[in-house]
């Protein structure tokens, strides 16, 4: 469930009282795998077989490289093949098929493929590279095979982070549940703080400001005037990081009450100084995920320029494909390998030129923020015309004929929202957000948490979209 | 992508043990008490919470019809059952589980069609319908668009089941909630601009069910509004000086009201006929009851559709049909915007109308 649900508040007391008043760690763990799968049960109960199957397979897989190193590469394989083809079948099933019909139409062959069924897990992306990972780690005996199944299950379901991230690895989880976490109010305090942030950044800045826009002027991009485009484009720029941060921040927060830390996933996105700074702000546990497991796989940088440009765009591409079965996610991948690429040049051609100034930061940073909006166009337009229509209109190459009713206070608050953001990230761009909260006045605490339970109530609800990484 | 990447945090896990009890008790205490004086505010301006009639609610007790089989009172039509008709004791006398199908200002036949095809539906049907809507059988209205985002739903996941029930259950307790409204928009509009308002007229129940109380609107605008609409007719009345002279003007245009296709009519009846038929081959009892108008919107209503014309042939094909004029005993229930009960005469109105149901010898409810 969603957190942003009356049942996720139900569930979530229930589990919190339940979890500290059992009186045994092993109870507590036990409590909090079942309340892992309750919770992932409550979209579909059928998908938690998955989940079990899926801890089950890669556990044993792992006590099995320990048992049988020689076999460690064979057993390596089939987990990965597994994996990959769980995630294959259920995500990408349906656009291999279409794509296949449409490449038989082109050869003249009539094939209509049979209509498919087969529902999307939520969350199989996140918990799949979570067990890949261990895996791996494993295999490179970079970390021991866990001891405990209690502790590898509670690692795949822990329910704060199990469908949408951030994407834990196994050694910064699960030597948190070797020892008992005490009850601590105050920090349980500070998780239910943080749980209020992370809630108005998705009901509010993303949910009732940026993403009303965002879906008007990307549902109807032919009706968008050159405004309303860059409006879309602001908003939906908006909207993705709020929603997707606030998740992440009610993620963390959730799990903090519980005693837990998770990774962060998020440090002042738009504040990056170029695309490979970028990929270090922005969610920090997939790209640490595609840059450990995939783009070093492949050789990193070690080797050539050519190759390096080669394996950038590979591990960008793919890491696209992660997030959707669309060629427009493919595009989107591509096109921020072609920026990486691109940049590397740049730096290697111009070294002399960089530097750490504000002279020389605030172009390079606006600039950045400037090209990364850009680049969400294919990651939100529905098809590859209206990609190219949001272009034009962004260009004054577009005429609509109706114009979209975007209200004018809207757009303002649209543009106003997201210069703040944009400020507050190039200001606070290498503060430690949780310190500065931490750090605050208790009277101010008490005047933000206040402030912002009055305008999620006043004005949230009535709009009750989805997070829009649960879809990866 | 080149350099390494960092995600420890100066604080082992992001807390730093400062105090922040204060901060969460001390700020659901304010929002609480905020949030008691706005409902303690609205409902002294005579306010009154209701659930907001969405799809979602209407697809809950579609779901219910069918699972009750052939305990379930299924109710189709549009606003005037919905508002005329008292559940609780419709049930008392019937002995079966009423279930409003009633959509507000839509057609009865996108609902009677998926009641046809579904062969869960065995239970018994009262059919609110008037003669312009048999006429116009096809006026795509938001029943339409209700009814197909019902057959083409997937199944809800189990947490938007519970979700929708919360949902529920707060908006019938918390004006700020009603109607899918946002407090801010509720709360700007009863309390900073009160004199625009006098308390919500309409309530909606969890049944679906619904209240007006006229006494909450102003009259006689109201009704003006009503047999405006009514009439389908743009008259000017900028020389009316009083509510009644713009009264006089619409009466004395009603004669120019064309009357009703009957071509179309009885090729629209027989179709409306088949599906009553589907749903009565399965042992069902469906009965129609067209519900009473009153004042100028009935005689609008005789105009355009002469009952010795067109009711007839309704009551000629269908015997188990009531006349919520024609009946004496329904007729003369006052009804102040001319076409819908007042929720003071809703009761006494459904215990008239299971009297003349039940005098229809061949009728089980």
């Amino acid at each position: 469930m969603p957190f942003n649900t009356y049942t996720f508040i139900i569930f979530f007391s229930t589990v919190l009282v339940g979890y500290y008043s059992l009186p045994s760690w092993t109870l507590r763990k036990i409590f909090l795998c079942i309340s892992g799968y309750l919770f992932y049960a409550a979209w579909n109960p059928l998908f938690v077989t998955l989940l079990i199957f899926s801890t089950l397979f890669d556990w044993s897989i792992a006590k099995q490289m320990v048992k049988r190193p020689a076999q460690k590469k064979i057993l390596l394989i089939l987990s990965i093949v597994i994996s990959l083809s769980l995630l294959g079948v259920f995500k990408y099933g349906e656009l291999l098929l279409t794509t296949f019909t449409d490449f038989a139409a082109g050869l003249g062959w009539e094939y209509q493929a049979p209509a498919w069924k087969i529902i999307l897990p939520v969350g199989i992306s996140f918990y799949t590279f979570q067990t890949m990972s261990y895996i791996i780690d494993v295999y490179r005996n970079k970390v021991p095979a866990a001891k405990s199944f209690l502790d590898y299950a509670l690692y795949v379901s822990f329910f704060p982070q199990l469908v949408a991230g951030p994407i834990v690895r196994s050694d910064e989880f699960l030597p948190q549940c070797e020892t008992l976490k005490p009850f601590n109010l105050e920090k349980i305090s500070f998780g239910l703080c943080l749980l209020v942030i992370g809630l108005f950044m998705k009901i509010i800045l993303s949910d009732a400001i940026m993403a009303p826009v965002a879906d008007l002027v990307f549902n109807t991009p032919a009706n968008a005037s050159t405004w309303q485009a860059w409006c879309g484009v602001l908003a939906f720029s908006g909207q993705i990081f709020f929603d997707f941060c606030g998740y992440t921040l009610c993620a963390i927060a959730a799990a903090i009450t519980l005693g837990f830390k998770l990774p962060e996933n998020f440090r002042a996105p738009y504040a990056a100084l170029g695309f490979a700074d970028f990929w270090q702000r922005w969610h920090i546990s997939l790209s640490r995920w595609l840059r450990d497991y995939l783009y070093i796989s492949l050789g990193g940088n070690r080797i050539s320029p050519s190759q390096t440009a080669i394996n950038l765009m590979i591990t960008m591409m793919l890491g696209g494909l992660w997030h959707g079965a669309s060629w427009l996610f493919l595009l989107w991948g591509g096109i921020h390998g072609t920026l990486l690429i691109a940049e590397r040049l740049c730096k290697h051609l111009f070294k002399s030129l960089y530097r750490n100034s504000p002279i020389f930061n605030i172009p390079l940073c606006l600039l950045t923020t400037l090209l990364i909006c850009l680049t969400w166009i294919p990651f939100r337009a529905s098809s590859l015309s209206d990609m190219v229509i949001i272009i034009q209109s962004l260009i004054g190459l577009h005429t609509p004929s109706t114009s979209l009713d975007i209200e004018t206070l809207i757009a303002e608050l649209v543009f106003v929202t997201f210069a703040a953001l944009f400020a507050w990230h190039f200001f606070r761009r290498d503060r430690d957000y949780f310190q500065l909260l931490n750090e605050l006045p208790a009277n101010v605490k008490l005047l933000l948490i206040t402030t912002l339970l009055l305008i999620i109530y006043l004005f949230g609800g009535g709009d009750d979209r989805a997070f829009i990484y649960f879809q990866f | 992508m080149t350099a390494p990447l960092s995600t420890s945090n100066s604080s082992a896990d992001f807390f730093d043990d400062k105090p922040w009890t204060l901060a969460i008790i001390g700020s659901l205490f304010i929002v609480t008490v905020a949030v008691l004086f706005f409902e303690y505010n609205l409902r002294s301006r005579h306010w009154t919470p209701t659930v907001s009639d969405s799809p979602e609610l209407w697809a809950q007790e579609r779901d219910r019809a069918s699972a009750l089989g052939k305990e379930a009172l299924i109710l189709i039509g549009g606003s005037r059952i919905q508002l005329g008709v008292d559940l609780d004791v419709l049930e008392k006398h019937a002995g079966k589980k009423p279930v409003q199908l009633a959509i507000d200002g839509s057609n009865f036949y996108p609902v009677l069609k998926n009641l046809a095809e579904d062969p869960h539906i065995t239970g018994d049907v009262i059919l609110d319908l008037n003669e312009f809507l048999i006429q116009n059988l096809y006026l795509h209205d938001k029943g339409w668009d209700w009814v197909a985002a019902y057959e083409q739903r997937q199944q809800q996941p189990l947490y938007q089941q519970v979700d929708q029930r919360i949902h529920n259950a707060l908006t019938s307790t918390m004006i700020t909630k009603m109607e899918g409204a946002k407090p801010s928009k509720v709360i700007n509009d009863l309390v900073f601009h009160p004199k625009k308002n006098t308390g919500n007229y309409l309530i909606t129940h969890g049944n679906r069910s619904r209240d007006a109380d006229y006494s909450k609107v102003k009259m006689p605008d109201f009704y003006i509004s009503r047999v405006i609409r009514h009439s389908l007719l743009n008259l000017s009345t900028e020389a009316a000086t009083t509510y009644q002279q713009v009264l006089d003007i619409y009466e004395a245009a009603i004669p120019q009201i064309q009357q009703g296709d009957q071509t179309a009519f009885e090729e629209n009846l027989l179709k409306m006929l088949a599906l009553i038929k589907m749903i009565e081959q399965r042992g069902s009892q469906v009965i129609i009851v067209r519900m009473p108008t009153s004042k100028l919107v009935w005689k609008i209503d005789q105009q355009r559709f002469p009952a010795e014309l067109f009711w007839q042939k309704i009551i000629s094909q269908h015997p188990t049909s009531i006349h919520g004029v024609l009946e004496p005993s329904l007729g003369s229930f006052d009804l102040p915007d001319g076409s819908h009960l007042d929720q003071k005469d809703k009761a006494a109105f459904t215990e008239q109308l299971y009297q003349v149901i039940a005098k229809h010898g061949n009728t089980r409810i």
